[in-house]
């Protein structure tokens, strides 16, 4: 990845962050390179050239020449700008490593190339006799050696400047900062330098002598040759060899060379010596600037290359990119088309077309499967020139392959040619398509369909498969969502259809409700928490002569009232109704919108709400008209039937009394006249007139229980079972008679004693004839109502006349045998039915009976 | 008509039959001399008011009043209602016998003021005994103010 490490770079030159595990990762660099095999040899090659040439001189090196003064300054500008130039490039590398090696080593190009131009400058005779620059005859050769010393000295500090592991130590800070201190410390101590060597000439010893070297000279040059020579020395034996290394220490050879043709060896300026040794320095400046430029241009190719490398790459990414698109395309397709709810047919008919171009093929088929009937249909189809859309297309599913595999997700190559004979495969064939790819549609592991397309040879590549195959488990998933959602849909019309119905019956309900509530032979109606008719039924209306919208939401109840009704119903009626929640058969006088009046018996409760609070009351008028009506009938006839029976109680006594009066009289009087039948005669008119007194008096008892209203109050019946007893005990000494604990009643205690002494009375009176009469009277509690009875062991009853007993003036004895008007038993039936309890009667014929009733326990409860 | 002086029971009674029985019952106890029988509550009012026919009785009230309840022209209640209503005849005694054996008769003439009320027996033994015993108990047993 080559390119991305120059983006780094470059990054890091903008940033002025280099990262410092990037400056030895830098191999393909000058700085960073190891120096190869072939340009070990090619340096060998120029070293032991320079070599040779430098002993082929050497003889002649104090043979003298020609001064040729252009050569100066001709000379010292190749340098100079050599120098600079090298400098420059050597700055652009340390740029992008950033290695403070490199900085002293382009330092030490600027320096040199500055003391080239000083030297040039200062040398004499040149551009003045003396030299420019106020320069004495030392100037030029101490600047020749300040620049000899200095050049070596700055590379012998680039080479040591190593880190443990040999690498460059980086440089922290801004480069162009760096840069500049490099540019201005050489710039620096060539100012400085020159200035010594010029105005301060004085202080330093002579060491030429016209154009001669003086003694002085020889120790001068001999540190400044040994300075070069170190210098090559510590180069090499620094490891490994960088490219740069290996043409420093080229360009080190050639110094010395320099050194020692142009001030060691030679005689003075502008002998062979100097000149060559001149030659020697230009080409050390050239070295390295060359094998610069060479790596530039190599850098460059390999640029260009790498370039069209990557546009070739992109252009194929770009291919790639442009197929995917197509394929997000179908499959958001599809994705649009499971979320727009459509059909089967146009989830496929909407994928088919660019399915088609997308896989390349001639044809493409959406089939769905009808596994039950071993066929499969058409949903969509696309060639290149025709589509086909919606079902109609059958053919057998054999032509899918195995369908057990397409079920376990395995597609199915299809030779045509291996296909049973038949239609299907002749349109295949006429069609071209000699081999097809059964893709299977599977979604939730059910088999739904599959996708196939053909070909006219061949196989069918994992790039068309994979596309093939991530549009039929997509297809899948939409058709059996569609599928899914068909379901829910006809689920939803179903639904829709019953609440249709149920709202329907509900409706028919509530008419019925309505009419019911409506026309009820009752007045209904309901009032919210503030008295207000909140609704009032049809049958309520009309008899107040209102209509609804003058009633509801207007009135209050005790509106429809007359003044005193209404006052009732603030006062009694209303404040009674909030403490218990109900009233019963409260009658009030309505008023009619006429101004007529009619009696209203009211019942009402409450309706609450789910949380227990009131909601409304739900009233029941009646119109008891007719009731009063009749009351008051009855009422008037009950007068009627008073004065009938005092009438009764009156007249027809006192002729009794008188028939037995008289017979009396008569007996009394006539006593010695009467014989014996006489006397039997008088007897039997005045028993006949007993009985008939009896039967006028029990008759009168019986009509009066009819009329006399029942006030009832708690009764200890016991107390009044005893009493009975005792009051009766006389009239029947021979008689046993046990009395219970009895549970207590509520009823008119006047009319209970008369049901315990008619019942008691029979007792003793039908058990008398016995041997031993005993009587026994019990009673129980039971629920919601106690039970009583009066046992004997008297002559009994046949029980199929039980149901004659309770009736008026039956008998089942004859009136010889025990004497009775048989009003006894009614009067106990009636009494007891007036308290709301039963009578009943058991008993055998001469084995005695027992007469039972019940009243309920409380009542009104 | 027995001596006006005489009279210690005044029977108010419609009925013949009643009347001479009641007698007879007195009579057995000594006691019928000094009854005299009106056949109508208006005649009682005439004799206890010395109206009418009674004008010039003398002064003085019969010790006990036998009152029948069902009467013509006035009945015995309204005879009750009368003489309890007046403080010159308040004090005197007055039995109501009666065949009735209704309980508003009882009740009204109690609140009428009545001393007593019998309901005649039908049985003539008893009749005579319940007779007998009202009026030795009223005239000879009783005290009124005089």
């Amino acid at each position: 990845m080559q390119s991305g490490e120059v983006t780094r770079a470059a990054f890091a030159v903008r940033g002025g962050e280099p990262p410092a595990a990037s400056v030895a990762g830098l191999p393909w660099l000058l700085s960073t390179a190891v120096a190869e095999p072939g340009q070990r040899r090619a340096a060998n090659v120029v070293v032991i050239a320079s070599a040779l040439v430098f002993i082929a001189a050497l003889p002649f090196a104090k043979q003298p020449l020609m001064p040729v003064w252009a050569f100066i300054p001709a000379y010292q500008s190749a340098l100079a700008l050599n120098d600079l130039i090298t400098a420059a490039l050597l700055f652009g590398q340390f740029a992008i490593l950033r290695s403070r090696g490199l900085l002293l080593l382009a330092g030490a190009y600027v320096f040199a190339g500055l003391m080239a131009v000083a030297h040039a400058l200062t040398f004499p005779g040149l551009f003045a006799p003396g030299g420019l620059l106020g320069a004495g005859p030392q100037s030029t050769a101490w600047l020749y050696m300040f620049w000899h010393a200095g050049f070596p000295l700055l590379v012998l500090a680039y080479a040591l400047d190593r880190d443990g592991q040999g690498n460059a130590r980086p440089v922290t800070g801004r480069t162009r900062v760096a840069i500049a201190w490099s540019i201005g410390g050489a710039a620096l101590a060539a100012t400085l330098l020159t200035l010594l060597a010029t105005s301060g000439q004085a202080a330093l010893p002579a060491i030429m002598q016209g154009n001669r070297y003086t003694d002085v000279m020889l120790a001068v040059v001999s540190t400044v040759w040994l300075l070069s020579m170190l210098a090559l020395g510590v180069l090499w034996r620094r490891r490994p060899h960088t490219v740069l290394d290996l043409w420093l220490a080229v360009v080190m050879c050639a110094w010395v060379f320099d050194i020692g043709l142009s001030a060691v060896f030679n005689a003075g300026r502008f002998d062979l010596g100097f000149y060559a040794g001149r030659i020697y320095g230009l080409a050390a400046a050239s070295f390295v600037l060359v094998v610069l430029l060479l790596d530039h241009s190599v850098l460059y190719a390999r640029l260009a290359r790498v370039h069209g490398r990557e546009a070739s790459r992109l252009e194929q990414a770009q291919r790639t990119l442009a197929q995917h698109r197509e394929r997000l395309r179908i499959l958001h397709e599809i994705d649009r088309a499971i979320v727009a709810q459509h059909t089967p047919e146009a989830i496929a008919a909407a994928v088919i077309g660019p399915l088609r171009e997308l896989l390349g093929v001639p044809r493409a088929i959406v089939n769905r499967f009808d596994l039950e009937a071993g066929e499969v249909e058409w949903i969509a189809a696309a060639g290149r020139r025709r589509m086909h859309v919606g079902p109609g297309v059958r053919y057998s599913i054999r032509l899918m392959g195995e369908v057990e595999a397409l079920r376990r997700g395995e597609p199915q190559r299809i030779d045509v040619h291996a296909l049973p004979h038949g239609p299907e495969r002749e349109a295949l064939l006429a069609s071209d398509v000699h081999v097809y790819m059964v893709m299977p549609m599977v979604a939730g592991g059910e088999l739904i369909g599959a996708l196939s397309f053909g070909a006219s040879e061949g196989d069918f590549p994992p790039e068309q498969m994979n596309i093939a195959q991530e549009v039929a488990t997509q297809l899948a998933i939409a058709l059996s969502q569609a599928r899914l959602h068909e379901r829910v849909k006809r689920h939803a019309e179903e639904l829709e259809r019953r609440v249709a119905e149920r709202t329907a019956d509900l409706e028919a309900a509530k008419t019925a409700l309505e009419d019911l509530y409506n026309n009820a032979p009752c007045g209904y109606h309901s009032v919210d928490a503030d008295g207000i008719i909140v609704r009032m039924n049809d049958t309520w209306l009309a008899w107040l002569g209102y209509s609804r919208e003058e009633v509801v939401g207007k009135k209050r109840h005790a509106d429809l009232m007359t003044p005193e009704s209404a006052e009732r119903f603030h006062n009694e009626a209303f404040p009674l109704f909030k403490r218990q929640g109900w009233l019963k058969e409260v009658e009030f006088e309505y008023v009619r919108r006429d101004g007529s009046t009619f009696p209203g018996s009211l019942q009402t409760s409450t309706i609450y709400d789910r949380d227990g609070r009131y909601l409304m009351s739900r009233t029941t008028v009646f119109d008891i008209s007719a009731r009063k009506r009749a009351e008051a009938a009855v009422r008037e006839l009950n007068k009627e039937l008073e004065s009938f029976s005092y009438s009764v109680s009156h007249d027809l006594r006192a002729p009794l009394r008188a028939v037995d009066g008289y017979a009396r009289m008569l007996e009394e009087d006539y006593r010695g006249r009467l014989d014996d039948e006489g006397r039997r005669l008088l007897a039997t008119v005045r028993g006949n007139a007993a009985q008939m007194a009896r039967l006028i008096d029990d008759l009168l008892a019986f009509s009066r229980l009819g009329r006399k209203p029942i006030t009832a109050a708690p009764v200890d019946m016991s107390a009044l079972a005893r009493e009975v007893a005792a009051e009766l005990a006389g009239e029947h000494p021979r008689a046993q008679m046990v009395v219970g604990e009895l549970p207590p009643a509520h009823g008119d205690r006047a009319l209970l004693k008369q049901v315990w002494a008619n019942l008691i009375g029979n007792a003793l009176k039908y058990s008398a004839k016995g041997e031993s009469p005993r009587v026994e009277i019990g009673g129980r509690a039971a629920a919601g109502r106690n039970e009583y009875w009066v046992r004997d062991n008297g002559v009994g009853f046949d029980m199929r006349y039980a149901a004659k007993l309770f009736g008026v003036f039956q008998r089942l004895h004859r009136a010889e045998e025990f004497v009775g008007t048989g009003v006894g038993l009614a009067i106990v039936q009636r009494v007891i039915a007036r308290h709301g309890g039963e009578v009943r009667a058991e008993a055998k014929s001469g084995e005695g009976a027992c007469f039972s009733f019940t009243l309920p326990k409380e009542e009104g409860a | 008509m027995t001596d006006y002086q005489q009279v210690e029971i005044l029977l108010a009674e419609d009925s013949p039959a009643d009347a001479e029985m009641t007698l007879r019952a007195l009579r057995k106890n000594n006691l019928a001399n000094r009854v005299h029988w009106v056949k109508d509550g208006a005649e009682a009012l005439e004799y206890v008011f010395r109206a009418g026919t009674y004008a010039e009785r003398a002064n003085q009230q019969p010790k006990l009043i036998l009152l029948d309840i069902k009467m013509p022209k006035v009945d015995g209640i309204e005879v009750l209602r009368r003489l309890k209503g007046d403080p010159e005849t308040r004090s005197i005694p007055v039995v109501v016998m009666t065949s009735s054996n209704e309980d508003r008769d009882v009740v009204e003439s109690y609140r009428l003021g009545v001393n007593s009320y019998i309901v005649k027996p039908v049985a003539f033994d008893a009749f005579l005994e319940t007779v007998a015993k009202i009026g030795m108990y009223w005239v000879l047993t009783n005290r009124v103010p005089q």
